[in-house]
């Protein structure tokens, strides 16, 4: 699948733009740093208000509702102290020949605008952790021995098993794996595995084999400007493609405001078999 | 070719920007919508929530009394264009052989389990027919159709009426069929789903169908949900495994 370069461009200028929401870079050395953060603080407070209108559930261990990540990285990195670019963060990354190798494969395609094709792509199931970057409104709904994680892109759908029972024998292999849950203190504990190897840890780059598995662990916070987060460690195991197990992190803020809209990936998508031929070239 | 692109490529982006600009995002009819005004059911009602599936799956919907629908000469003809198509081989012509949503009521009838969660907040559906869900938020009735983008799966409401669930919903697109065997519907279609336990296993349903493009009168089908206990949904992913 080629992309033309006008729209490579044209994504790059917006995926800029979004990551300006997320506060670090600013918009273009327009004021001092002071002024720029007070701005900042003033448009969170704002965002805060608005997204409380309908309030967050007390209970810590109750995530009931929308929430909704600021802004897309398309990148997974481990967690460090010091900002850094990309490129820069990238070093942090515990990789093994084969995942250093399968990673600049995935680099060099993108750079000559042949850029590898992976699975949301072709309207499948995003997999863990890429699902858990997506820019997109999650819903959480609980249930006796069940919490579901309702993902607007592509009607993503996560059973996270609550009941205690270990994984079924029989459990097969599937783009989101197989989840159960439990709960340490008001941390929710997921832990996910049963993978198969058709999609990536991240858009950009990183890949897993069958050997992935996931941790997430799930705090339910208030931020300083009175808005209601959960903070989400995801610990990434794959010694086929990692050298030691690494944690990344990803934000959702409560949205109060907003309710999970129909989303059909398949209605645009050419790859979609007619008569058991795909048309798409 | 390259709408599919940009849903690929630029939609999350696109997404994240939305988010950005709460002004863009109103008008673009997504999530960004005003703050809902959530409603809940008294307490104490009726709970449907568990594991559940069509006792008759698939098929041709009939009225209640038996009857072929009340098709006028619009449905007729329809009708019977999308039977020709796919008696001659023609399975394209089917929305479902695409693995686009499979709207209302198709969906229920899915040779697929699905799940009832039903709390304060909403009511959801899960079906394991292509991860596909619907979230129905608890309001006397459905927004006005003009005020909504029409979708597959419609904008609904749900209440509960002593033990009886009601979901009534409006805004649906017409790129779905309501049974399948083919049977149209249009845009104007209102759909009144109809939920009662008969036995705590058992749900006596009733889907009531308005469609004056297509139907000379409103008609109701009749089904039984049966619960399913102890199975557990299973990933079910159409563009990878839907092969007609």
């Amino acid at each position: 699948m080629r992309r033309p370069a006008w729209l490579i461009v044209a994504c790059l200028a917006l995926s800029i733009a979004s990551l300006a929401q997320e506060g670090a870079p600013a918009p273009a050395q327009t004021g001092d740093p002071a002024a720029r953060a007070a701005a900042r603080d003033k448009r969170n407070a704002e965002d805060a208000l608005t997204w409380n209108k309908n309030p967050a559930p007390k209970d810590p261990r109750d995530f009931s509702g929308v929430w909704w990540t600021r802004g897309y990285d398309r990148t997974f990195r481990p967690v460090s102290d010091t900002p850094m670019p990309p490129d820069a963060s990238a070093r942090l990354l515990p990789m093994t020949p084969l995942e250093a190798a399968s990673r600049q494969h995935h680099l060099d395609m993108e750079k000559a605008g042949t850029p590898i094709a992976d699975a949301p792509t072709q309207c499948f199931p995003h997999g863990i952790p890429r699902l858990m970057a997506s820019p997109y409104p999650i819903e959480f709904v609980y249930a006796p021995g069940l919490i579901t994680i309702l993902h607007e892109v592509a009607h993503n759908v996560r059973f996270i098993h609550m009941d205690g029972k270990a994984v079924p024998a029989d459990t097969a292999r599937s783009f989101l794996g197989y989840s159960v849950g439990h709960w340490e203190g008001d941390t929710l504990v997921i832990v996910t595995d049963h993978f198969n190897d058709r999609t990536q840890i991240d858009e950009e780059s990183l890949s897993h084999g069958l050997q992935l598995k996931v941790t997430e662990r799930m705090t339910k916070f208030t931020n300083k400007y009175g808005g209601v987060e959960i903070r989400n460690l995801i610990t990434i195991e794959d010694p086929e493609h990692f050298t030691k197990p690494w944690t990344a992190e990803r934000l959702y803020p409560w949205r109060g405001d907003i309710q999970i809209a129909e989303y059909s990936c398949e209605e645009n998508n050419r790859n979609a078999p007619v008569n058991g031929i795909s048309v798409a070239k | 070719m390259m709408l599919r692109k940009m849903t690929t490529v630029c939609l999350p982006v696109l997404a994240a920007v939305l988010a950005a600009l709460p002004a863009l995002g109103a008008e673009s009819g997504g999530s960004n919508d005003s703050a809902p005004v959530f409603e809940q059911p008294p307490a104490g009602t009726t709970d449907f929530t568990g594991k559940w599936a069509m006792s008759k799956p698939g098929g041709h919907l009939l009225t209640a009394e038996g009857g072929e629908p009340p098709l006028n000469a619009a449905g007729k003809a329809e009708y019977a264009k999308h039977q020709t198509a796919v008696k001659s081989g023609d399975h394209k012509v089917d929305p479902a052989t695409s693995c686009l949503l499979h709207g209302i009521p198709r969906l229920l009838y899915a040779p697929y389990p699905f799940l009832i969660l039903q709390t304060t907040r909403n009511l959801t559906f899960v079906h394991e027919v292509n991860h596909t869900f619907r979230i129905i938020y608890w309001h006397d009735k459905p927004p006005a159709p003009e005020d909504v983008d029409p979708t597959y799966l419609g904008a609904a409401a749900a209440r509960i009426d002593g033990k009886t669930l009601i979901i009534d919903s409006v805004g649906f697109n017409d790129l779905t069929w309501l049974d399948y065997t083919g049977l149209p519907h249009g845009e104007k279609l209102t759909v009144q789903e109809r939920y009662t336990l008969s036995d705590p296993h058992t749900i006596a349903g009733t889907v009531r169908i308005t469609d004056p493009q297509y139907y000379s009168a409103p008609w109701t089908a009749r089904f039984t949900l049966k619960r399913q206990p102890g199975m557990t949904l299973k990933e079910s992913v159409c563009m990878d495994t839907h092969q007609m």
